[in-house]
């Protein structure tokens, strides 16, 4: 699709003049927001909802929601922090309301951006990948979490693709952590359980792999 | 490293046995105690986090350019001023 403006994102390199960029709501500003940070956030909003179309919602709420609120960020937390855990805020709390329960917890977290209780969640904790896992293992591993129940799937991508420590999966959840553990066992096992045709299916291609180079 | 490797029978029964809203913490307690001394469970945890650490960090889809086109205008939308909204 054709663009309207050139982007040159290197203009909002230095976070402080993307945050006063956002604060005047300049165009370059918040394009190079998206293009900063959309991609990785709308794969977690993915991972958390289940559902690509969800995800691009939840992605939108949460960035108007914190460009709306982007006067009172302090930086404290870092920005991708900030927005890591709006979005995944905004994800609960939808999945939340499909349950009818309803939480103010967004404007708590977005009001509270020391909250100690997120120390682990990092906007660049995604490591390089070592290996890179074959696009039909990749496939099956996103269909596979995709669809974990809703409480083994967030208890998953908060403690095991998003780092957040036992506890503060378990208090962002609002579960005691014994309760987080179960989940996130079950979760496991079942992602094991549902990746083993492709698992034998790697090994399988990887030893054979192995012994022609021999 | 053999990715295939699957969890044991006891750990799948330990795991069926927690209730996962109000386990028993001496339950979840047997399960961490399982893990640590169970070799075949080991290996398997060592293998799913080989494959998890690869999902995490598999590349990023781009989002498509309408997307990002329709929510840069609504995010630019609301300026409290126009100061910056034509650059
Ligand atoms: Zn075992």
């Amino acid at each position: 699709m054709e663009k309207p403006w050139e982007i040159d994102l290197s203009i909002y390199d230095d976070e402080r003049e993307l945050l006063s960029g956002l604060r005047r709501r300049d165009r370059m500003a918040c394009t190079c927001l998206l293009k900063f940070y959309a991609p990785r956030l709308l794969r977690l909003a993915g991972q958390l909802m289940g559902d690509p179309d969800e995800a691009e919602d939840v992605l939108q709420e949460a960035f108007i929601r914190a460009c709306d609120r982007i006067d009172s960020f302090r930086g404290e937390s870092g920005l991708g922090t900030w927005l890591h855990r709006i979005v995944i805020n905004t994800a609960l709390m939808r999945l939340r309301a499909r349950r009818a329960v309803v939480t103010d917890d967004i404007e708590r977290i977005i009001h509270d951006e020391a909250d100690q209780s997120w120390q682990s969640l990092s906007s660049t904790s995604v490591e390089p990948s070592r290996e890179l896992l074959d696009a039909e293992l990749l496939d099956a591993m996103n269909g596979a979490v995709s669809h974990l129940p809703e409480s083994l799937r967030t208890a998953f991508v908060l403690r095991d693709v998003e780092g957040l420590t036992t506890r503060e999966a378990a208090g962002v959840l609002g579960i005691s952590e014994s309760a987080l553990k179960v989940r996130l066992h079950r979760a496991r096992l079942e992602l094991r359980q549902k990746l083993a045709p492709y698992l034998q299916e790697s090994t399988r291609s990887a030893s054979e792999h192995e012994r022609g180079d021999a | 490293m053999n990715i295939d490797s699957p969890y044991c029978q006891k750990l799948a029964e330990l795991i069926a046995a927690c209730d996962s809203t109000d386990p028993d913490p001496e339950l979840v307690a047997r399960i961490d105690e399982h893990l640590e001394q169970c070799k075949t469970c080991a290996q398997a945890e060592s293998a799913l986090n080989e494959t998890v650490a690869a999902y995490r960090s598999a590349e990023f889809r781009e989002i498509s350019a309408e997307f990002e086109s329709d929510l840069v205008n609504r995010l630019c939308h609301k300026a409290p001023e126009d100061k910056g909204a034509r650059d």
